[in-house]
C-alpha cells in the first residue's frame, strides 16, 4: 500500500448497525478513515453533501431512500465519487442497474466477515489507485 | 315535424362566442382511424419483455460481479 497517498475519507451507510460497525472496523483496518455512518439512503446524501468523502459504501434496502437512489444523487452532486455498493441483492438486473447508475464495485453481502472483508481488500487497492492517477493527471 | 340546426356563433344565453367546431377527420367526411394491432409483433414484443425480466431475476455470484465488471471496463 502506497503510505504518501492520504488516508481515503469513507461514509458507510446500512441501516442495521451492526452491520455499519462491522464494516466501519474492516475500513480501516485498510487504512482509511470513516468520516461518517448514515443508517439510510437520504442521510448518506446528506452527509455526503456535507463531508465530500472520496468513497461511499451503500447498502441498497434501507429505509427512507435506497442506496440505488442515493447513489444517483451523490454521483450527481460529485460524478468522480467512488461508490461501493454492499447488499445481498443478488439479481442481474439491481447489479447491472447500479453498475450502469456509476458504481464502481458491487459486493455481494457475506455473512463471514472475513470474506467481506477480502472483497473490501480487493475494492481498496483500486479505489486508492483511481485517486493516485487521478492526483498525477 | 323537422328540425333543421343552425350554427350560432354567440351563446343565446349569454352572449359569449362560441368555439367553432374543430376541423376533425369526420367534419371532412372521412371515416374515423380503425386502430389495428399486429399480434404478431405484439406477441413478439412481449416476449422480448418476458424475456428481459427473467434475466433481469437471475442471481448472480461474486464472480459473475467481478466478470462483468472486468468487461465493461475493458468496454470503455
Amino acid at each position: 500500500m502506497n503510505r504518501a497517498l492520504p488516508k481515503l475519507r469513507v461514509i458507510v451507510a446500512d441501516d442495521e448497525f451492526h452491520v455499519r460497525q462491522v464494516i466501519t472496523a474492516i475500513v480501516r483496518s485498510l487504512g482509511a478513515d470513516v468520516v461518517a455512518e448514515a443508517a439510510d439512503g437520504a442521510q448518506a446524501v446528506e452527509l455526503f453533501a456535507r463531508l465530500r468523502p472520496d468513497v461511499v459504501i451503500l447498502d441498497i434496502n434501507m429505509p427512507r431512500m435506497r442506496g440505488d437512489d442515493a447513489l444517483a444523487r451523490i454521483l450527481a452532486i460529485e460524478p468522480r465519487t467512488l461508490a461501493i455498493m454492499m447488499t445481498a441483492q443478488d439479481t442481474a438486473g439491481t447489479v447491472h442497474d447500479c453498475l450502469d447508475r456509476g458504481a464502481s464495485h458491487y459486493i455481494l453481502k457475506s455473512t463471514r466477515a472475513e470474506e467481506i472483508q477480502r472483497l473490501l481488500a480487493e475494492c481498496w487497492a483500486d479505489c486508492e489507485l483511481t485517486i493516485q492517477q487521478r492526483e498525477v493527471a | 315535424m323537422s328540425h333543421t340546426t343552425t350554427q350560432v356563433s354567440a351563446c343565446p344565453h349569454c352572449g359569449g362566442a362560441l368555439k367553432a367546431p374543430e376541423a376533425g377527420s369526420r367534419a371532412n367526411g372521412a371515416k374515423p382511424e380503425i386502430m389495428r394491432y399486429d399480434l404478431e409483433n405484439l406477441l413478439a414484443e412481449s416476449a422480448t419483455d418476458k424475456a428481459y425480466d427473467e434475466s433481469a431475476q437471475v442471481r448472480v455470484t461474486q464472480q459473475d460481479i467481478r466478470n462483468l465488471l472486468a468487461k465493461r471496463r475493458k468496454g470503455k
